[in-house]
């Protein structure tokens, strides 16, 4: 694997997260595929390069082709090969270098069918931060409406 | 509504969350002022609970019990009478079984709720990464860059209108006017449903009276208040 410098930076959207927080990232060229450093990776989007595989907390999932590289003594990791092996949607654009990684199909539908509903942060009017855990104990109706 | 929903079965154990999927905090604000809500009323500036919920339009709703169990999977509720003439739901069913479930008389829903609750697929899961990345450029000034991504999330996820019309306020369109008829009026046309609700209380509703709406102010005036009004939590409380 051959790996140059593109010496660009991106902005890094982590879109699985609720705030969907957004970081700057140094973006490398990888045999013609975008990638980021490890340090980036794990600060951008929360994913850790692990020798067992790439891990989100303590979920691991085992890498089966070759998505590492370096520049100088920097590891850097292909971001389409992160987002193939964790099932995460990658969106890059490159004229607006933005890259943004969703949440995947398959963690949205095992959180679901888990059977639980999803644990949630959000601000009230005056920015007071409720959680839905919050109210373990009582019935919730949980009502999503928009003023559109 | 919610408001005095709350207020009667609070005491039995219930709590009303509702949650504003809206831009900004100000665009939320009047609704939630209005309402004088005394429950949590959050604001989702992201539409992350879309995204965590599966939810592909508003309102949608879901019962938890006590242990944090999906009872009601996403279902579209409304819960007064107000516009029960344009989107063909009525008040009177949701709100007996919400109490009938609260009062310990019923499981709340009549199916196997995890079996019937959507999840996402790959693509939709794409479409939400490229309304996320659409969403970020227009909230930094960058609107002719976010188009093509909105653009993308409309083809890749065409069933979702909270990205659908959820975003047509960044794009300059009009969410509750003749841009909105449109969108639903092909969608309704091409025998796609707008709502998706549970079957047990809401049978023969959504579509078909939807959809009957939808032809008549295609041809005619826009009531475009009551369409905002329809998505409001607290109207006629």
């Amino acid at each position: 694997m051959s790996s140059t410098t593109l010496a660009r930076t991106f902005t890094a959207i982590d879109g699985s997260a609720a705030d969907r927080r957004s970081s700057t990232v140094s973006m490398y060229d990888l045999d013609g595929q975008l990638a980021v450093s490890v340090a980036d990776l794990y600060a951008a989007f929360g994913i850790e390069r692990k020798p067992e595989g790439l891990c989100i907390g303590d979920v691991c999932y085992p890498v089966r082709t070759t998505i590492d590289g370096a520049v100088g003594d920097t590891p850097i990791v292909s971001l389409d090969g992160v987002a193939a092996t964790i099932g995460r949607p990658l969106v890059i654009d490159s004229d607006a270098a933005v890259a943004c990684m969703g949440a995947g199909a398959s963690e949205r539908s095992q959180s679901l069918k888990s059977g639980y509903a999803p644990d949630f942060t959000l601000p009230d009017l005056d920015g007071n931060l409720h959680s839905l855990s919050d109210f373990r104990g009582r019935k919730v109706v949980l009502y999503a409406y928009a003023s559109w | 509504m919610w408001q005095a929903l709350n207020l009667e079965l609070a005491p039995l154990g219930l709590t009303v969350i509702t949650v504003a999927l809206d831009k900004t905090l100000d665009d939320a604000r009047p609704w939630i002022e209005a309402a004088h809500p005394t429950h949590p009323s959050l604001v989702d500036v992201n539409y992350t609970m879309a995204d965590v919920y599966n939810m592909v339009n508003v309102p949608t709703v879901l019962w938890i019990d006590e242990d944090g169990r999906i009872m009601r999977p996403n279902d579209v509720h409304y819960v007064d009478e107000t516009f029960s003439g344009i989107h063909g739901y009525h008040a009177e069913a949701p709100i007996a079984a919400l109490r009938a479930w609260v009062h310990g008389e019923s499981s709340g829903y009549d199916g196997d709720a995890v079996a019937d609750q959507p999840v996402a697929t790959v693509e939709h899961q794409m479409a939400r990464a490229h309304f996320a990345t659409a969403w970020w450029l227009a909230n930094h000034d960058r609107g002719a860059e976010a188009e093509p991504h909105f653009v993308m999330a409309d083809e890749l996820a065409p069933q979702d209108f909270t990205i659908r019309r959820g975003s047509m306020l960044m794009r300059g369109k009009d969410p509750a006017g003749m841009d909105f008829f449109q969108m639903v009026g092909d969608w309704v046309g091409a025998g796609n449903s707008y709502y998706v609700p549970q079957a047990d209380l809401a049978p023969g509703t959504s579509t078909d009276r939807f959809g009957k709406f939808l032809n008549q102010v295609n041809g005619g005036a826009a009531p475009k208040v009551a369409l905002r009004a329809s998505q409001d939590p607290s109207s006629s409380d």
